[in-house]
């Protein structure tokens, strides 16, 4: 008998382990949708604070719900929106104007570089694009230069190298070999750039549907797999399910009390009821409730 | 086809903007983009079949039939002919010039074409305003792109003399300042649920070119806090031809999606 492969597959809480104060964390997904909210809510629950979180390009309300939690203290961004639910996340406007969050901006295209940089282990990518913006003159990791070869002006975006990314993705088998439903954005340049990666994923298959469809594998080498159905919630998961509006803008309006009044309650009431409450996935699962979760279709 | 005489500002806007496009455009959209998309499927549904739109920067050529979602929601991906990888692809496609159309809107913009959408004050790490951040605009900019800017608040706000954080690059600071630094193509037209405005071909500085229906020139100036570029007679900006309001109202956003947009605009629609 051959020898059985060892399973990456981990629950939330073995993966939350992997997870330390400090830590640079980056978080896969677009917007609304396909972020690991499972474990983000994780993160939360238990407390890890002082995160340096590189933010999808773009990320979004993922992310702000880190901030309003007290996890994060720098953050890599392109945007920090919920689309037409919100034009602005509004922890994030409030830390920002009061200086408390120490941001690393650049556009999307750079974010990529800076990924790229550290993927392929060099200190900097250039870019052409971002010439003549107020990127470089405000962020002195950005700089400027003349292309040895052309001489034309570039800038030099600098390596950002995660010590962990966590992605969220439709399929994986029990062996870290990933398949996205759709592109899977930019969840690809952050596994490239990480350490390392947990995949927090809708099904674990097995390894004989991967191989039915090896073209729809877009990762291998993950280092560990959650599953957790409906774990991008209240974001949207493409071919599960879409975002719960409702839901999205009960954050929002918990965040435009604490935005526009100065109130936490909302907040805090949120956090308790819905992260600090359920102690595990399957209980923030009930308490959004089963009559929600199906409605979710988009049909 | 003939010229319809009742429409809402929104639906002047989407007709305007549809118009500006063409069979060979290929374009992608941003966020919180349902003027653009909406125009993108009208121009595609009438004088333009060949127009290839990017859903989302993601879904090629896709057909969702209808806004039906938020304009980078995965359902608008619907029926494409590809998925295009957001690292591997789409910014070499937006290098080499595959995708050269985008339009913009931002919290400023000012007479040479440049937007901001990261912060609002002179203190960048203590602002007094924090806006979303610029997305993907700022490599836009800088990238060769033909772009149009679209604003549902035109007012001394949002058209600034001067932006407080160049995200994007439009005319730089006119003539050929943008040219000198090795970029082609920039902003083309601004439509704004006031009137329409391009660029004065020298001095690129923003340029009245028609004003919508019960706007006078005055008011726009008005509303702008930087001397507009104003020709000799101003027209009223072409009302919508009756079968395009009606492939929008009924085909291509049943919802009016699009309203969402004037959220905060004085204009009322």
């Amino acid at each position: 008998m051959l020898p059985e492969r060892k399973s990456l597959v981990l629950d939330e809480h073995a993966a939350a382990d992997w997870i330390r104060d400090g830590m640079t964390i980056a978080i896969g997904g677009f917007i609304n949708s396909s972020h690991p909210m499972a474990l983000v809510r994780q993160i939360i629950r238990r407390g890890i604070k002082n995160l340096t979180v590189v933010g999808a390009a773009s990320g979004g309300l993922d992310l702000d719900l880190l901030i309003a939690a007290g996890c994060v203290k720098r953050l890599v961004t392109t945007y920090m929106g919920g689309e037409h639910y919100c034009p602005v996340a509004p922890f994030f406007r409030i830390a920002a104007q009061r200086g408390e969050l120490d941001i690393f901006e650049c556009d999307e295209g750079m974010f990529y570089c800076a990924l790229r940089a550290a993927a392929q282990r060099l200190p900097s990518t250039p870019w052409k694009a971002g010439i003549g913006t107020s990127f470089p003159e405000i962020n002195p990791e950005i700089k400027q230069y003349n292309d040895p070869v052309s001489g034309e002006p570039m800038l030099a975006i600098p390596a950002i190298k995660p010590d962990l990314a966590i992605i969220y993705a439709a399929h994986s088998d029990a062996f870290g070999n990933v398949q996205h439903v759709g592109t899977g954005f930019g969840d690809r340049a952050m596994w490239r750039a990480a350490d390392k990666t947990i995949a927090q994923v809708e099904r674990v298959i097995p390894n004989e549907e991967v191989r039915k469809n090896p073209l729809a594998t877009s990762l291998v080498g993950v280092d560990a797999v959650v599953r957790a159905p409906y774990g991008s919630h209240p974001f949207a998961a493409p071919g599960y399910y879409i975002e719960d509006g409702e839901h999205i803008r009960e954050y929002v309006d918990a965040g435009n009390a604490y935005a526009k009044k100065g109130d936490r309650g909302p907040i805090e009431a949120y956090l308790e009821k819905y992260i600090l409450k359920p102690k595990t996935h399957e209980e923030y699962l009930e308490t959004i409730g089963i009559r929600r979760l199906v409605a979710l279709h988009e049909y | 086809m003939g010229t319809a005489k009742e429409y809402t500002i929104d639906e002047l806007m989407v007709c305007t903007l549809a118009k500006a496009f063409t069979s060979e455009d290929i374009i992608l959209n941003g966020t919180v983009s349902f003027i653009p998309v909406s125009a993108v499927l009208l121009a595609r549904a009438t004088h333009a079949p060949g127009l290839t739109w990017v859903a989302g920067a993601v879904g090629v050529d896709a057909q969702p039939g209808a806004v039906i979602g938020n304009t980078l929601d995965p359902t608008m991906w619907k029926n494409c002919v590809m998925y295009l990888p957001q690292y591997e692809d789409m910014w070499s496609y937006v290098h080499r010039g595959t995708l050269e159309t985008f339009c913009i809107r931002g919290a400023q913009i000012d007479q040479y074409g440049n937007i901001n959408n990261s912060i609002i004050g002179s203190d960048y790490h203590k602002p007094k305003v924090r806006l979303p951040g610029s997305a993907g605009m700022g490599d836009m900019g800088s990238l060769d792109k033909r772009i149009f800017i679209w604003s549902t608040t035109h007012n001394p706000r949002t058209f600034v003399k001067k932006v407080d954080f160049r995200a994007c690059v439009g005319w730089l600071d006119g003539g050929d300042s943008r040219a000198k630094l090795g970029l082609r193509n920039g902003p083309q037209l601004v439509i704004t649920d006031l009137c329409v405005m391009d660029f004065e071909p020298d001095s690129k500085r923003m340029r009245l070119v028609s004003v919508h229906r019960g706007v006078t020139a005055k008011q726009v100036q008005e509303q702008t806090a930087f001397e507009l570029v104003m020709p000799a007679s101003v027209p009223e900006t072409p009302a919508p031809d009756r079968e395009y309001l009606r492939l929008l109202r009924d085909v291509v956003d049943p919802k009016a999606m699009r309203k969402i947009e004037f959220r905060g605009s004085a204009t009322k629609v």
